[in-house]
């Protein structure tokens, strides 16, 4: 279930860094703002947790833009660390500005779910977690189609592929980079919110820990690979359940980088991988 | 107002000069050659008329309307489409979506149109260019192999997909650079008779090519660079004449 969130939050990690060739460092916040947008949306309005979500992605798109337009867009890409060092400062303050409009404490997700718990035969379901599941699936469903199916799409792989030769297609690659970043962040919003929903839990500081779960997931997947960073998604997060069940859940963490540790050293391409450096 | 002129164009990376002030007019409906030994500034020509490169000085106008400062996308909306020296296709799709995507800019495109707009308009649109992209397979005789991937066809397929990608943006101007270039006898003539096909469709065609024979048989106007600088001008006649191409191919004679 909570495998499923985490690889929204990858894709995300996965698609920019497939065009950009960008370590977005700022995208754990953008999951963390969505996050925050999807609770407010049901504190205040108390409207239906799908709404919020929907709300929570519109949101995080546009915070994609505006990061794109500020901090991306106008910094020279000929020194290759400066776009990298740019998405840290960005992820600095949102941190700080969703610390200081939602306070620095843990806040907890108001029940918009009724709790119906199913046993299927050892294992226990619960209806959050059902529609977590469903949820994320039917998002990463629509993703997979809108690349590979759609116009944008096409273009959005010409680019990670080779964005000069995109350009002389007519393709506008500045438009697809932002349209990037937008969907990007929108898949991160929603995995916020429902991120929140598993743990109860959402606070200023739980972008930090997703996006180095994000990096694990994009490396256990394959750089720029969008379904290894479905699959290694849901991996991590089984892996992570099982440690919890049959180890102690202080060591789910070190599970994660450890994974990344392995990974590195046995099989650098990912599990899914194919290209390793292109030119 | 003319088709394609080029005035005084220089460019020089880092103090090397590749092109000298160079002045060149393409007509309307012509196939017309660049010819030059290596090194001589024909592919930085085509870079800069596609908009990869920035000249160092000078101007371009196309139809009327000065070019050399826009983004590759806007140069292929207007109507310049191009082919490469070294075959540059997207090797992940497929032949028929490589043509697809060729036709990018003459469609609309926007998240909110694809995530919200009438599904049947959109697949009207779709339908359009795939047929469209399948009439153009048919032509370059490619069509039997749609669905494999691009990067599987054999070299002399690879470079003819890679015109029929260029056509699918409906260009005015084509620039091949070095179509034949890995190509037998036999391919090189079918090559032949497609480029000129293409001209009589009406695009204007603007080709770098070693393959003399090939150049002397269909070309219109032959222009001869050599350093960087146009030394020759002509009919392909005047041309295999004119003693200074005949120098800078062969080398001063004693």
């Amino acid at each position: 279930m909570l495998g499923a969130t985490y690889s929204l939050v990858a894709i995300g990690y996965t698609l920019i860094f497939g065009i950009l060739n960008l370590l977005h460092f700022g995208h754990g916040e953008v999951f963390m703002i969505g996050a925050f947008i999807g609770l407010q949306m049901v504190l205040l309005t108390n409207c239906h947790i799908v709404i919020a979500i929907l709300g929570s992605m519109v949101g995080a798109a546009l915070l994609g833009l505006i990061i794109e337009r500020v901090s991306f867009r106008p910094i020279k890409k000929e020194y290759h660390l400066a776009p990298l060092i740019s998405t840290i400062g960005v992820s600095i303050i949102l941190q700080e500005i969703g610390t200081r409009i939602f306070g620095g404490d843990i806040v907890g997700f108001p029940k918009t779910i009724r709790l119906v718990i199913y046993k299927i035969g050892p294992v226990q379901v619960t209806s959050v977690h059902l529609f977590i599941l469903a949820f994320a699936l039917m998002l990463m469903i629509t993703i997979h189609l809108f690349i590979h199916r759609t116009k944008v799409g096409i273009a959005m792989r010409v680019t990670a592929e080779n964005a000069t030769n995109a350009s002389l297609m007519g393709i506008n690659t500045n438009r697809i980079v932002s349209m990037t970043f937008m969907i990007s962040s929108a898949l991160a919003g929603a995995a916020g919110v429902l991120v929140g929903l598993v743990y109860n839990a959402v606070s200023p500081f739980m972008g930090t820990e997703m996006i180095l779960k994000g990096f694990t997931i994009m490396l256990l997947g394959g750089l720029g690979n969008v379904m290894g960073a479905m699959i290694g998604g849901i991996i991590l997060g089984l892996m992570e359940v099982f440690s919890v069940a049959y180890l102690a859940s202080s060591y789910k963490d070190a599970f994660a980088f450890g994974i990344m540790i392995m990974i590195l050293i046995f099989r650098p391409t990912g599990l899914f991988g194919t290209r390793l450096h292109e030119e | 107002m003319d088709f394609l002129s080029i005035e005084n164009l220089s460019k020089s990376f880092d103090g090397v000069t590749a092109l000298r002030q160079v002045g060149l007019e393409v007509k309307s409906g012509k196939i017309h050659a660049l010819i030059g030994p290596n090194g001589a500034g024909k592919t930085t020509l085509f870079n800069i008329l596609s908009g990869i490169l920035k000249p160092t000085q000078g101007r371009i106008r196309f139809k009327g309307q000065q070019i050399d400062a826009l983004r590759p996308d806007r140069i292929t909306s207007l109507g310049i489409g191009r082919t490469f020296q070294n075959i540059r296709l997207f090797k992940s799709l497929t032949v028929l979506e490589n043509v697809m995507v060729g036709r990018h800019c003459r469609t609309r495109t926007g998240l909110a149109r694809t995530f919200f707009s009438l599904p049947f308009k959109k697949l009207e649109e779709e339908i359009n260019i795939r047929d469209m992209a399948n009439e153009l397979l048919r032509f370059v005789s490619l069509f039997d192999k749609k669905e494999s991937k691009a990067a599987s066809l054999p070299y002399g397929s690879q470079r003819r997909l890679e015109i029929a990608r260029a056509l699918a943006a409906e260009p005015l101007l084509l620039l091949l650079d070095e179509p034949t270039a890995g190509m037998d006898t036999r391919e090189t003539e079918d090559l032949a008779a497609l480029i000129t096909k293409i001209r009589d469709q009406g695009v204007t065609i603007l080709l770098i090519e070693h393959d003399m024979h090939l150049v002397m048989g269909i070309s219109d106007v032959v222009t001869v660079l050599n350093f960087g600088r146009k030394i020759a001008e002509g009919h392909p006649r005047e041309i295999q004449s004119s003693p200074e191409v005949i120098e800078a191919y062969l080398g001063a004679q004693e």
